[in-house]
C-alpha cells in the first residue's frame, strides 16, 4: 500500500516501517532534497518522540544567516524504537510528544519561528473508517501549516497522498483521473490556475481552500468543477494552527467561540484558549491579533468575512512578502536612489509584487539587471515581476512613500 | 501583435535567465512549450496588459499561444 506517489518516486508504507525499524538518525532543520526524504526523516522523529523543526527546502543563505538558524543538524537516537507493523508505526506517530517549529514570515520580513505540540497541530484531525479510502492531491508545501495537516491527515488515515505541489495543470488533471482523487486542500491561487476545466471530475468528494483569502466567484466554479465535493473554507496560521472552517467565504462564530473571538477595529483577535501555546505571540489581554480584518454579515455578530490584512504584506500565491524586505534589497544597488515595493491585484497569483524605481542622475539601469540582481539574494517569490522606472518616487506629507 | 507578444515572451525569459524562443506558433502551451510557471504568467498578463490594454486572464486562465491572440483580437 502506498503512501505516497511523486512523479519521480513513490514511497510504500512498508517502506516506512523498513525505514524507522532500520535508521538511528534524523536530520534537524533539514533542507531536504525531495519529498520522499522529508517524510522519512519527519517520521523518524515524531515517532520517536523528538523536536524538529520544518523548515523550507528553498529557504535562502541569507535568511539563514539572518535567524541565526543551525540548519542540517544530525541527530542521533540511542535506542530507537522499533515497531511491528505499519498500524503500530502509525499510532506511534498520532500520540507522539513530539513538538514541531515552522517558520513564518514575520513583519519584519524575516522568518519567525512558531512551536506547536503535535496535538495541537492534529486536533482538527479526523480519523475513522469513512477516511480510510481516501486519496489525496497533495497541492502545499509541505513544511507550511496547511501541508502539514494534510500529510498528518493521510498518514493518520494510511490514505494516499499523490503530490501535485507546483505541477502543471495536465499532470494534476491526469492524476485525478488515474488515481480517482477524493480530497484535494490548497490555497486559492491552486484552484485558479487549475481552473477553468473542460470535464468535471465525480470522484472528488471534498475541497479545503486555504492559505489566502478566498471569493465567492471562485468558490462557485469549484463547485462547478468538482459536483460531488463538499467545499471548506479554512482559516489559521502558523501562528496559531487550524481555526475556523466553512463551507463558503463565510465564516460563523461557534456557540464554543463566543468570548473567545473579539474584533477590535475591524481586526480579528482571538483567545489564547483556542491555540494553546502562545510565548512566542505578543498578546494583548490574552489576545492574540491577527492582523486580519473582517466584517460583519449578520447583525447579532456571528457571521463574518474576511476583507484583507491589516499590515501590507502582500500575499503572492499563498507566500507572504513584506515589500519592505524587497525594498531594503534594492536599496542596497549603487544605480538606484529610491525605490517603492507594493503589490498589485492579478488574476493568477491573488497579487502581484511589483517595484517603481527612483534612479541616481545620470545612471540607467535595465529590467533584468535588477532581477539578475535580486536573483539569489531573496526568494523567488518576493522578486518584482513589473518594474518600472520613474523620475521621482511620490511621497505624502510627512516625507513616506505612499502605499497604494 | 504576434512580434510584440514574442518580445513579452522573451522578456520574461531573459528575466529568467533563459534563451531566448526564435518564433512562437499558435499551438504552443505556455506551460509546457515555453516552460512559464505561475510566476511567469503573472508577468505575462501584466505585461500585454500594459501593452495592449487588456487583461487576458481577466476571465479565467488562458493556456496557449492561440487562447492569447484570441483574447487580444476579440478587443482590436
Amino acid at each position: 500500500m502506498f503512501f505516497l506517489i511523486d512523479q519521480n518516486f513513490s514511497l510504500s508504507y512498508e517502506e516506512i516501517l523498513q525505514h524507522i525499524n532500520s535508521e538511528n538518525t534524523y536530520i534537524d532543520c533539514y533542507i531536504y532534497p525531495n519529498l520522499k526524504s522529508f517524510f522519512l526523516n519527519w517520521i523518524f522523529a515524531l515517532v520517536n518522540e523528538n523536536n524538529i523543526a520544518l523548515m523550507d527546502s528553498d529557504i535562502s543563505e541569507k535568511e539563514i544567516k539572518a535567524n541565526k538558524l543551525h540548519i542540517n543538524q544530525l541527530i542521533k537516537i540511542e535506542n530507537p524504537k522499533k515497531f511491528p507493523s505499519v498500524e503500530e508505526l502509525i499510532n506511534s506517530i498520532r500520540y507522539s510528544q513530539s513538538e514541531i517549529t515552522l517558520f513564518t514570515s514575520g513583519t519584519t520580513g524575516f522568518t519567525r519561528k512558531f512551536t506547536h505540540p503535535l496535538k495541537n497541530l492534529i486536533r482538527k484531525i479526523n480519523v475513522s473508517d469513512e477516511r480510510k479510502h481516501d486519496v489525496w492531491g497533495f497541492a502545499f508545501n509541505p513544511t507550511h501549516v496547511a501541508g502539514v495537516q494534510v500529510f498528518f491527515q493521510a498518514i493518520l488515515n494510511q490514505n494516499l497522498l499523490i503530490n501535485v505541489f507546483l505541477a502543471p495543470k495536465d499532470f494534476i488533471i491526469d492524476s485525478i483521473k488515474q488515481y480517482r482523487i477524493t480530497n484535494l486542500s490548497s490555497t486559492p491561487t491552486f484552484y485558479r490556475l487549475l481552473l477553468p476545466l473542460e470535464e468535471s471530475f465525480n470522484s472528488v468528494k471534498k475541497i479545503t481552500i486555504g492559505g489566502e483569502k478566498s471569493d465567492a466567484h471562485l468558490i462557485s466554479e469549484i463547485e462547478k468543477a468538482f459536483p460531488n465535493a463538499r467545499i471548506n473554507n479554512v482559516y489559521g496560521s502558523t501562528e496559531t494552527g487550524p481555526l475556523f472552517s466553512s463551507q463558503n467565504d463565510e465564516f460563523f462564530v461557534q456557540e464554543k467561540h463566543i468570548g473567545r473571538i473579539k474584533v477590535v477595529d475591524d481586526e480579528l483577535y482571538i483567545h489564547k484558549d483556542l491555540f494553546g501555546k502562545t510565548t512566542q505571540l505578543n498578546l494583548v489581554d490574552d489576545f492574540y491579533p491577527t492582523g486580519d480584518l473582517i466584517e460583519w454579515i449578520d447583525d447579532e455578530q456571528r457571521r463574518f468575512r474576511f476583507t484583507s490584512r491589516k499590515n501590507e504584506l502582500i500575499n503572492v500565491g499563498g507566500y507572504k512578502v513584506n515589500p519592505y524586505e524587497v525594498e531594503d534589497e534594492l536599496n542596497q544597488h549603487s544605480k538606484i536612489r529610491n525605490v517603492r515595493v507594493y503589490g498589485k491585484a492579478n488574476a493568477v497569483l491573488g497579487n502581484i509584487i511589483c517595484c517603481e524605481i527612483e534612479l541616481h542622475p545620470d545612471t540607467e539601469l535595465k529590467e533584468e539587471e535588477v532581477r539578475f540582481f535580486l536573483n539569489g539574494k531573496i526568494q523567488n517569490f518576493k522578486i518584482p515581476r513589473k518594474i518600472t522606472f520613474v523620475e521621482k518616487i511620490e511621497l505624502t506629507r510627512t516625507g513616506k512613500k505612499k502605499i497604494v | 501583435m504576434v512580434e510584440k507578444l514574442l518580445e513579452i515572451i522573451n522578456s520574461i525569459k531573459k528575466n529568467k535567465f533563459e534563451e531566448p524562443v526564435a518564433a512562437i506558433s499558435p499551438e504552443q502551451k505556455l506551460r509546457e512549450d515555453l516552460n512559464f510557471d505561475s510566476f511567469d504568467l503573472a508577468e505575462l498578463t501584466v505585461k500585454i496588459e500594459e501593452e495592449f490594454g487588456i487583461d487576458i486572464f481577466e476571465n479565467g486562465l488562458v493556456n496557449t499561444v492561440n487562447e492569447i491572440y484570441e483574447k487580444l483580437q476579440c478587443f482590436s
